[in-house]
């Protein structure tokens, strides 16, 4: 959970002229090779960004925009007010599709771990 | 909240026109949704902004715009009128064949719509009229929202889907696809 470096290195840049570095609210790596004392250095397998009113633009424009570049194969953007979430995933082309949207009344499963399901009533209690 | 009226019931166009007239509902297949309570004020100014900038570029052309209350009528195949099942309110609405609308709104696919969410309203939005719309082949569809102001927007594709919608914020400038020189300019929109 954040606050948790992720760094994402464009092309072959050297670990200190990163120029892009996010702390997602909540991010989930697969590879122990990415994870160091200083958080991650890498894509993540997946993301989830939990949008606040100043924040929304930057999660669904620039941070939606950054990782389809740096491919991460999942990006869930939670919506704390209206209940809802947006999932976006890599398809055949490597770009993000139309998003899946659920609400609170229903169950997501997750594309990373197709064995775990996400139960919004228990994300979304009040 | 938005509610379900009676669940399980299956509602068509000819028992919708009965409902008390201060009530705002939608039926989407059968199945009827309370729009009601009145939406908010920045709803409201957000709509007005939008309504402006669609009336006064469409003032000199064929197409038309409304704001809601506007039935629209999607009928399935060869559904009969009374027998239509899916009747919407859209914020606003932009239909260019005159030949789809009568003296009760849109019969028919409209060319463009716009929905404006309140918390109440975005799951409907977001997933019951983003299918819909979709499988009606409304070309091109805005959700509006007014906390966080943004605006996505999803067109149909070369496979006659809706992919990754475009997002947009703040002092942004929307292209409309529909109308290629017209610019929606966001400043104007959220304003407060």
């Amino acid at each position: 959970m954040a606050p948790f470096d992720v760094r994402l290195p464009e092309g072959d840049q050297s670990e200190m002229d990163i120029t892009t570095v996010v702390q997602p609210d909540l991010t989930v790596i697969c590879d122990s090779a990415k994870l160091d004392d200083k958080g991650c250095l890498g894509s993540p397998d997946l993301i989830i960004e939990i949008i606040s009113p100043s924040t929304a633009a930057h999660d669904y424009i620039e941070k939606l925009s950054l990782y389809e570049r740096r491919q991460v194969p999942e990006y869930w953007i939670v919506h704390p007010i209206d209940k809802t979430v947006m999932v976006f995933l890599l398809n055949d082309r490597l770009e993000y599709g139309k998003p899946r949207i659920y609400a609170a009344e229903h169950e997501i499963q997750v594309g990373l771990f197709p064995d775990l399901m996400i139960d919004l009533k228990k994300v979304f209690k009040n | 909240m938005e509610s379900t009226a009676i669940k399980d019931q299956k509602f068509t166009y000819q028992e919708y026109l009965g409902w008390p007239d201060e009530e705002r509902w939608e039926i989407i297949d059968g199945e009827a949704f309370n729009m009601t309570p009145a939406p908010s004020r920045a709803h409201q100014g957000i709509l007005g902004a939008l309504f402006n900038a669609f009336y006064h570029y469409l003032e000199d052309k064929s197409c038309e715009v409304y704001v809601a209350p506007l039935d629209v009528r999607l009928p399935e195949y060869d559904q009969s009128e009374m027998n239509i099942t899916t009747v919407v309110q859209p914020d606003l609405t932009v239909i260019c064949d005159p030949a789809k609308l009568d003296d009760k709104g849109c019969l028919g696919t409209p060319d463009l719509i716009i929905e404006i969410i309140s918390p109440s309203t975005a799951a409907h939005d977001y997933i019951r009229k983003l299918t819909l719309y979709e499988r009606r082949q409304v070309p091109e569809y805005w959700i509006v929202h007014p906390i966080d102001k943004t605006v996505m927007v999803f067109q149909l594709n070369d496979h006659r889907e809706y992919g990754k919608p475009r997002i947009y914020a703040g002092a942004d400038q929307i292209p409309v696809g529909l109308f290629p020189d017209l610019i929606v300019d966001l400043r104007k929109v959220f304003r407060d």
